[in-house]
């Protein structure tokens, strides 16, 4: 039965958040998971929880933000196996004014959040190009389109994610591979608790996110909403729907941005004065 | 044509600090800022063309030349203090330097794109990093950066391109309104095509460069026209500036009807296919 050909997907940050959970929803017999992040014990669990439903995963540790030894690692891998789909969804944050932001939180954000995706699309791409078929999953943000202040590296790499998929939408499709770019707004995720900050706190942070009055989703959810679309074809997702509205208002009407971006500077800086 | 007077008032005397001035636009503008009386600290790869700027510039203000490659976060803190020395304010960045690459995504090696993104987004942020926080002290300033509306259209064959310089545009414009209560503004400038050495055989991969230059969708400026441009969209201390018409046209498609760029992304890869 060599004939019906087990389906390879692969998932970074696999081990919390989003990555996490897309790799739950996407398991399932007939399917190997191939999970990579960076701390291996988590893994090993998702992986044991997916063997048990029939299917299968390989656990792969790894420091995305270590190019030089992803590099190694992605030279050999897709020599050995064609990946059918790819989910790139491991991110780190930062939060703080840029006048307070240090130049090594720049280096780690760049590693993880844009240098990383561009590596590992660049690897991926080339192998399905050359099989002729393939799905590419960036996960990024709806400040690639809006901007963010006060997070201002993370909507900087995001937005670079943007301008990479504005690009590849026209080069893979003539050449069988499909590539989506997936932005959720706000998710309450580990990302938070991993975030570096800069004259600020979690507790700020998420304080003026509730404040905003735009609904925090869960992981389970959001993996949910990209995966839907993903299906249903769309090149582009955006969501829930206050983020669709905004990705959909920031280049049209860029007013309109610029004063809700002066309104969370100024709320920021009451919340950490 | 000769730079205004409006130009004159806002840069004569001031401190400019520009990357990539040795080619293209950023040696248009260096020398359209000493010809407004500015003392322009002029940084670029090539020492060979900085020379030459430096013997072409007249006056009334002066150049400054100093070799610094973008990507070199250390000399780039150490070109910076050198500027600033003494406590003199530094008036302007000017975050210019930049490469191309043209070549579809599966024929470029990843060392290429990140060497590529090392210079356009890192050497914009390097710069910014260590800028910033004097002008915030300073409690005056403006960065200025380089985009592209590449970035906001996308362009087959250029993806890590487009990835770069929309970073640069998102970086400006979520630093900008951060700024505003320092005193210091942000913009981006996004500049049509310019004909430079931007465009070379070694910045192609799997086409010959005349072959693709002659399916580009627009016009090319003189890189003095761009400078001129350039420095009137600075002057209007507006967040971004677009310019001419055929790039405006092309970002308003963007928003507006971005099907409408699908034939025109076609017609980018069309000598690269075979």
């Amino acid at each position: 039965m060599s004939s019906v050909a087990r389906q390879e997907i692969l998932v970074t940050g696999a081990s919390s958040g989003i990555g996490l959970e897309l790799a739950r929803q996407l398991a399932g017999p007939g399917k190997r998971l191939w999970l990579v992040a960076r701390r291996q014990a988590k893994l090993e669990n998702l992986a044991q929880e997916i063997r048990e439903r029939g299917g299968e995963a390989e656990v792969i540790s790894l420091d995305l933000s270590d190019i030089e030894r992803c590099e190694e690692f992605l030279n050999g891998f897709t020599k050995e196996v064609s990946l059918d789909e790819i989910y790139l969804a491991a991110a780190v944050s930062i939060f703080g004014e840029v006048k307070d932001i240090q130049a090594e939180d720049w280096e780690r954000i760049y590693r993880t959040d844009l240098l990383s995706y561009a590596q590992w699309t660049q690897a991926v791409y080339q192998t399905m190009v050359n099989a002729g078929r393939g799905r590419i999953v960036l996960v990024s943000s709806l400040a690639g389109y809006a901007g963010y202040p006060t997070s201002v590296p993370y909507a900087t790499m995001k937005a670079g994610l943007l301008g990479l998929f504005r690009t590849l939408r026209y080069e893979a499709p003539p050449r069988g591979v499909s590539v989506h770019l997936v932005s959720p707004g706000y998710v309450r995720t580990e990302i938070y608790d991993s975030a570096i900050y800069r004259g600020s706190s979690c507790e700020a942070t998420l304080r003026q996110i509730e404040e905003s009055g735009f609904k925090m989703i869960n992981s389970d959810e959001a993996a949910t909403w990209i995966l839907n679309g993903v299906r249903a074809g769309k090149p582009e997702v955006v969501f829930p729907a206050y983020a669709k509205a905004l990705a959909w208002v920031a280049p049209r009407f860029p007013w309109l941005v610029r004063k809700i971006h002066a309104r969370m500077v100024e709320r920021f800086r009451e919340l950490t004065a | 044509m000769k730079v205004s007077s409006k130009m004159r008032t806002a840069f004569g005397g001031k401190s400019v600090l520009l990357t990539g001035a040795g080619s293209g636009i950023g040696r248009a503008l260096a020398l359209r800022l000493v010809e407004c009386g500015a003392t322009v600290h002029a940084a670029d790869r090539n020492g060979e063309a900085l020379e030459k700027l430096s013997k072409e510039t007249g006056g009334p203000g002066k150049i400054e030349p100093r070799v610094l490659d973008v990507s070199d976060n250390t000399d780039f803190g150490r070109w910076v203090e050198e500027c600033s020395s003494g406590g003199v304010p530094i008036d302007f960045l000017i975050n210019n330097a930049g490469v191309t690459l043209l070549g579809e995504a599966h024929k470029v090696s990843f060392d290429r794109w990140k060497w590529l993104l090392d210079i356009n987004l890192m050497g914009v942020i390097y710069g910014t990093n260590h800028v910033y926080p004097l002008m915030v002290k300073q409690g005056s300033g403006h960065i200025v950066s380089t985009g592209s509306v590449a970035g906001v259209t996308g362009y087959a064959t250029a993806c890590a391109y487009t990835s770069a310089k929309n970073a640069v545009i998102g970086m400006s414009e979520s630093l900008a309104p951060e700024a505003e209560v320092h005193g210091v503004k942000v913009t981006v400038v996004c500049p049509g095509y310019v004909s430079s050495n931007l465009f070379n055989q070694d910045r192609v991969v799997g086409a010959n460069v005349d072959e693709v230059l002659k399916d580009l969708p627009a016009p090319m400026m003189t890189p003095d026209d761009a400078a001129l441009g350039y420095l009137k969209g600075i002057i209007s201390g507006k967040r971004r500036v677009v310019f001419p018409a055929n790039a405006k046209l092309l970002c308003f498609i963007a928003a507006w009807v971005p099907t409408l760029l699908r034939p025109i992304q076609n017609r980018l890869m069309r000598k690269f296919e075979h």
